[in-house]
């Protein structure tokens, strides 16, 4: 769909488009590799989706299938996986064919192996759900909770949240902001950072982390209010959070650690890391004052946004993250005990 | 308690001048909608109200913590995620309450509960969910327990185990309770029950 649905672009031709599309995508690193991200979410996806029906009730008779021997079974599931893939594996085909004929074989070598991995791993595990439809899998184990020291046990039980109910979000809302910021300081010519739509645009992917905040609120006074009667100190829950927090913006960390000093200063990659952290943590600050329903949260958030903005302007990146910090604290402190779940 | 007011929405819920319990074992009665629960989730800190509760002299709203650690919650219908499984949630109360794993095994092996709470919580009955509520609810010294509806969805061993936890709590560590249950509390513990009364937006004992 997706090649056919392109069509003409700037007045090339479909495979003439294509061609370049694919040379790009060899020969860029930063290129090859999102793209392999991409294939691997989408055949995850596919691997997601099998899984999912075998665990359902309609398809239990599909069990009978346990009593094929082994190979057979992986047979007729590499056949499904194989039509399931079949865009993907496809378009993969013409990248390969296209990285030999222009002698890029590293790249096409990495393509060949990750289309090899998908069509071979792929039946295996559904091979494994058909034989053992009870266990499932499982990221963090009884004894990493063990494990933890206390302080950081109430922040694992947050994460995984995310990552089972706003895993798509959370990388959305990641890409969008890394591009953002690959984009323009790498892009970036004038003597000076231009620091200013760096911060508007970076500080709009970092707001849109408030539509995510609000639903695991939502998702914590639903299903962790206990926790509230629990004798944790008021700094440790805000330390918590904070902890929490820190974990949601790691790539966007890691992003600027590996942009500074090339294409941003180290001044204005710290300013911008602070900014980040501390307006998340003011969501969360806020979303005890009280929670709110999208459109009331879309109005904060535009507040927000233009309130840094204008700051901005009469003063640097670091002082609104500062302030962002001491309203997020302040609220926090006086609103915790205080909140109560009714929407607005 | 002391000029407790709540209410939602503008709408009058409790009004309670004043309230003064002495430790024992209570058994909170009213109709459906009269405001038990939310009696039970003021004294239990979860949700705000204006006025005082204070538990031997410590108040809710002055000594958060201090009060915290002398009071413990079972909710009617628990909630808990649902990839968590039971032996994480008890691990995480134990590590806030300092509690050692032979304390709650003691719990676990009372209640029968040992033989799924490794699973994930989601997979649990509501039974199940109860008994792992009960659990995570007497772990701990705490010198008050709060049970909402504690007897619904036990099986009749369960509810006689219950019973007989809630008598030997109140006379070996003096812990206090409030049930607040449509159900009768059993033959054993009824006779120690003192009856509070939710009407007319405040509580009678």
């Amino acid at each position: 769909m997706f090649f056919f649905v392109v069509g003409t672009v700037d007045g090339a031709g479909l495979f003439k488009y294509h061609y370049g599309l694919i040379k790009a995508l060899l020969s860029i690193k930063p290129f090859l590799g999102a793209a392999l991200l991409l294939w691997a979410l989408y055949a995850r996806k596919c691997a997601v989706f099998i899984a999912h029906l075998l665990r359902q009730p309609h398809y239990q008779f599909i069990s009978i299938f346990r009593s094929l021997p082994l190979r057979r079974q992986y047979l007729l599931f590499f056949i499904t996986d194989f039509i399931l893939l079949l865009p993907q594996t496809f378009y993969i085909l013409l990248v390969l064919t296209e990285g030999l004929y222009l002698h890029l074989f590293p790249a096409t070598v990495l393509v060949l192996v990750f289309l090899l991995a998908c069509c071979v791993l792929l039946p295996v595990r559904h091979v494994h759900v058909l034989n053992n439809p009870e266990k499932k899998q499982r990221f963090f184990s009884q004894r990493l909770t063990g494990a933890l020291p206390r302080f950081a046990v109430y922040p694992q039980i947050l994460i995984r949240a995310v990552l089972r109910t706003q895993k798509l979000v959370w990388l959305s809302i990641k890409l969008f902001t890394g591009a953002l910021l690959c984009l323009m300081s790498m892009n970036n010519t004038l003597a000076h950072d231009d620091l200013q739509l760096m911060f508007l645009l970076f500080s709009f992917g970092v707001l849109a982390n408030g539509v995510f905040v609000n639903h695991l609120r939502r998702f914590e006074e639903q299903y962790l209010s206990f926790y509230r009667s629990l004798p944790v100190p008021l700094i440790r829950r805000l330390a918590q959070y904070a902890c929490f927090n820190i974990l949601l913006l790691l790539p966007e960390a890691g992003l600027l650690c590996f942009l500074s000093p090339a294409h941003i200063s180290v001044e204005n990659a710290l300013a911008l890391g602070f900014y980040a952290f501390s307006a998340i943590q003011l969501l969360i600050s806020i979303s005890f004052v009280k929670q709110m329903a999208i459109k009331h949260l879309v109005v904060v958030l535009l507040l927000l946004f233009f309130g840094g903005y204008f700051i901005l302007m009469a003063s640097g990146v670091g002082f609104i993250g500062l302030l962002f910090l001491l309203l997020a604290i302040i609220l926090f402190l006086t609103r915790y005990y205080r909140s109560e779940t009714t929407i607005s | 308690m002391t000029s407790i007011v709540k209410q939602y929405n503008r709408q009058l819920i409790l009004n309670i001048p004043s309230l003064h319990l002495q430790k024992g074992i209570y058994w909170l009665k009213g109709e459906n909608g009269s405001g038990k629960t939310t009696f039970l989730k003021m004294a239990a800190a979860l949700i705000p109200f204006k006025g005082t509760i204070s538990i031997n002299g410590i108040s809710q709203k002055a000594s958060p913590l201090l009060y915290r650690q002398q009071i413990s919650w079972a909710e009617a219908e628990p909630l808990y995620p649902g990839f968590l499984t039971g032996n994480e949630l008890i691990a995480l109360y134990r590590q806030i309450r300092n509690v050692t794993g032979d304390e709650t095994a003691a719990l676990i092996r009372l209640l029968d509960a040992a033989s799924y709470l490794h699973n994930r919580v989601d997979t649990y009955s509501a039974g199940m969910l109860k008994k792992l509520s009960l659990i995570l609810a007497f772990t701990g010294a705490a010198g008050l327990i709060l049970l909402d509806e504690p007897f619904i969805t036990l099986d009749t061993a369960a509810c006689a185990t219950l019973e007989q936890l809630i008598l030997e709590r109140n006379r070996k560590n003096d812990t206090a309770f409030i049930l607040s249950t449509h159900q009768d509390p059993g033959e054993h513990l009824r006779p120690f029950c003192k009856q509070l009364f939710v009407r007319n937006k405040t509580i009678l004992s």
